[in-house]
């Protein structure tokens, strides 16, 4: 382990790396700033720079990235009230009415230290955990794999949301089919390809991932008319106050970052859980335990209420790469994007990734940490100035993003059918936002399609065709009855609150 | 009665699983292929299932009051201008190899800032054709990215 560390600073501490670091919290800070782009379009936006890299350095700025959106997400929670990402929305609870009392400043002090001690705690577990979970990985065979990543696409669509699942599950068909496109690895036989010489090698991740999250969410906010830029500048004008936090501020907030750590980091570890969850659940405990007199003060400018789910969605970042790194299997949809680049690389995450690649393990984990430092040292001194960037007009920063996803894919295969199907599966996943469907387990789907399938082969191969492999295994066993239980999981609830509901109806 | 907007999209997913079912049942086979454990088939034919079993358990639950958008106010949306940016990436596709990336990113970007309501002709003029010139020779004379573009190369300024 101490080499590997070893490895990971030397590669990460490169001058080209941390420029990576750095160039990605600052792309990643104004784009998540930007109401309505959230972290995966970042992430996407990024990927076609990250071709020209090294797999250690494109991974890294894409980390950078990352964190960068979730930061600047909490900027215009707290200015605007316009959260950048859903991770943030818990953050505007508490950051917006103190911006609103003249204290932006010091709420965005606040979330850059929560965020910042909240990944520093997490990156130490992660640091921790990745081997350990690595290790024991290494045990695994296709059944337990293909069983994971059952339990990974469920659990994505168990936690999207009241009354979301069945739709969530949908989606996560959907992005499976759509990952069947093209030519079949193991027989070579075209499937789905209608004829189309270009569907033949399938679709391609950035090209989805591009189309669905940063090509959609631009033409949502035409769609939608939202103009947060005039908002922006009342809030700029307004001036930021002080940066700075009292001692007996630092005192109240350090028990909440400690706990929301924790916290966090074990829910970005669950597959499907992650930042949003993370921040509610941390928000809702704060407040729960807060003593009669504060409890009050939630919601209307609390330093606890804004520190909770700012250390926790920055915990639930970096345990959202447990998974990522020890498996190869995703948990949520940014870190689907980000195995998607990977895989683009011809790196294969998972725990042969710790064995064969220590300077691409060591060095992700590193650099979030170094992230963590360069969000703090350089993007809260300069806050007050990127944040003159959403006062940029909607009517400049819109093309451009069009234009950068369009390019960013063409430029990869130099195919206009490429830019065709970008602009039909745009409008389907616009059409299909309104309609309330999560666009994320589609992502996480579609990355994990051909993987699914191939261990889904590989087991039914050597189980003679039967499902046994499900349970004759222990470790498949525990998985599978684990998927079983999510799945009950929302019709449980449903079960309960359809039982609770004449009791109500009678108290009304 | 109108059905609810969630069993319509219950029944479009049902639709899709059935026709990618039957698609999926056309995929071809190596002869003998029909009697192993896996096929090419086995996948997309176990999604056709899934897709349809879900679809049908989204028709028959029960509905949810709508917490979405309402349809007024979808319709009150700008769907108009969406519609002109969809035309434009479209002619974008269709312009980018006749007219180079050049001519066709410019005018792009430019025809997208004057759809969205920018009218400062030097603002128009700034972030569309200098801001693409800086990132073509940014991905040619940099990255080493080769672009044919038949605008620039009649100019003699690319090869």
């Amino acid at each position: 382990m101490i080499e590997g560390l070893w490895i990971g600073l030397t590669t990460a501490l490169q001058p080209l790396n941390l420029l990576m670091v750095a160039i990605g919290c600052f792309a990643g800070t104004f784009i998540g700033m930007l109401p309505g782009l959230g972290p995966i379009s970042a992430i996407a936006l990024m990927i076609p720079v990250t071709y020209g890299l090294d797999p250690a350095a494109g991974l890294i700025l894409m980390a950078g990235v990352y964190y960068g959106a979730i930061f600047g997400g909490s900027t215009s929670s707290i200015l605007i009230n316009a959260p950048g990402v859903a991770g943030t929305v818990a953050t505007a609870f508490d950051g917006y009415p103190m911006a609103r009392k003249g204290f932006a400043g010091k709420a965005l002090a606040v979330a850059a230290y929560a965020s910042f001690s909240g990944g520093t705690i997490a990156a130490v577990f992660l640091l921790l955990a990745a081997p350990a979970l690595a290790s024991v990985a290494l045990s695994f065979q296709s059944p337990d794999y293909f069983a994971l990543m059952v339990l990974g696409l469920t659990a994505v669509s168990a936690f999207a949301g009241r009354g979301q699942f069945l739709k969530a599950l949908l989606m996560t068909v959907l992005g499976l089919m759509l990952a069947t496109v093209g030519q079949d690895v193991s027989s070579d036989v075209s499937r789905f390809t209608f004829g189309s010489i270009d569907l033949l090698d399938g679709i391609s991740f950035l090209l989805l991932a591009m189309a669905t999250f940063a090509l959609s969410e631009a033409l949502m906010l035409v769609l939608k008319r939202e103009r947060p830029s005039a908002e922006a500048e009342r809030a700029l004008r307004g001036g930021m106050g002080s940066l700075r936090l009292d001692r007996r501020e630092v005192r109240e907030i350090a028990p909440v970052i400690g706990r929301s750590s924790l916290l966090g980091f074990l829910i970005g570890v669950l597959p499907g859980a992650g930042a949003t969850i993370a921040s509610f659940l941390a928000y809702g405990m704060e407040r729960h335990i807060a003593p009669a007199g504060r409890k009050e003060e939630f919601g209307r400018g609390s330093l606890r209420g804004l520190a909770a789910p700012e250390t926790a969605n920055n915990a639930a970042c970096s345990g959202s790469f447990v998974p990522l790194l020890t498996l190869g299997i995703p948990g949520s949809g940014t870190t689907a994007v980000m195995l998607g680049a990977l895989i683009s690389f011809g790196i294969q995450p998972g725990p042969r990734l710790f064995v064969e690649r220590p300077d691409v393990f060591w060095s992700v984990i590193l650099s979030m940490y170094i992230g963590n430092v360069i969000l703090l040292v350089l993007n809260l001194p300069l806050i007050p100035y990127i944040a003159r960037l959403l006062a940029l007009p909607r009517r400049i920063l819109i093309p451009l993003i069009l234009f950068f996803s369009l390019t960013g894919v063409y430029l990869i295969s130099f195919n206009t059918f490429d830019i065709q199907l970008m602009v039909l599966f745009a409008v389907v996943a616009v059409v299909l936002r309104l309609a309330g469907f999560p666009m994320a387990p589609m992502i996480l789907a579609f990355v994990l399609g051909r993987l699914m399938e191939e261990n889904l082969r590989r087991s039914l191969l050597l189980w003679d065709g039967s499902l046994a492999f499900l349970w004759e295994r222990p470790i498949t066993l525990g998985i599978t009855l684990l998927t079983l239980l999510v799945l009950a999981t929302p019709l449980i609830q449903f079960l309960r609150e359809r039982r609770n509901r004449p009791v109500t109806a009678g108290k009304g | 009665m109108l059905l609810h907007r969630d069993r319509v999209w219950a029944l479009i997913f049902l639709a899709l699983s059935i026709a990618y079912g039957v698609e999926a049942q056309q995929i071809e086979l190596y002869f003998g292929g029909e009697d192993e454990a896996f096929t090419a088939r086995t996948f997309p034919t176990a999604l056709a299932w899934t897709g349809g079993i879900v679809s049908f358990l989204l028709l028959v639950s029960p509905v949810d009051p709508d917490p979405r958008p309402r349809l007024r106010e979808i319709l009150n949306y700008d769907w108009l201008r969406v519609a002109a940016l969809l035309l434009l990436m479209i002619a974008y596709g269709l312009t980018i190899q006749r007219f180079g990336f050049f001519l066709s990113t410019s005018f792009f970007l430019l025809a997208g800032y004057l759809l969205l309501g920018e009218r400062r002709p030097w603002m128009l003029f700034l972030v569309s054709f200098p801001l693409v010139a800086v990132f073509q020779f940014l991905l040619q004379g940099l990255l080493g990215i080769y672009l044919a573009d038949p605008f620039l190369a009649r100019l003699g300024i690319t090869g």
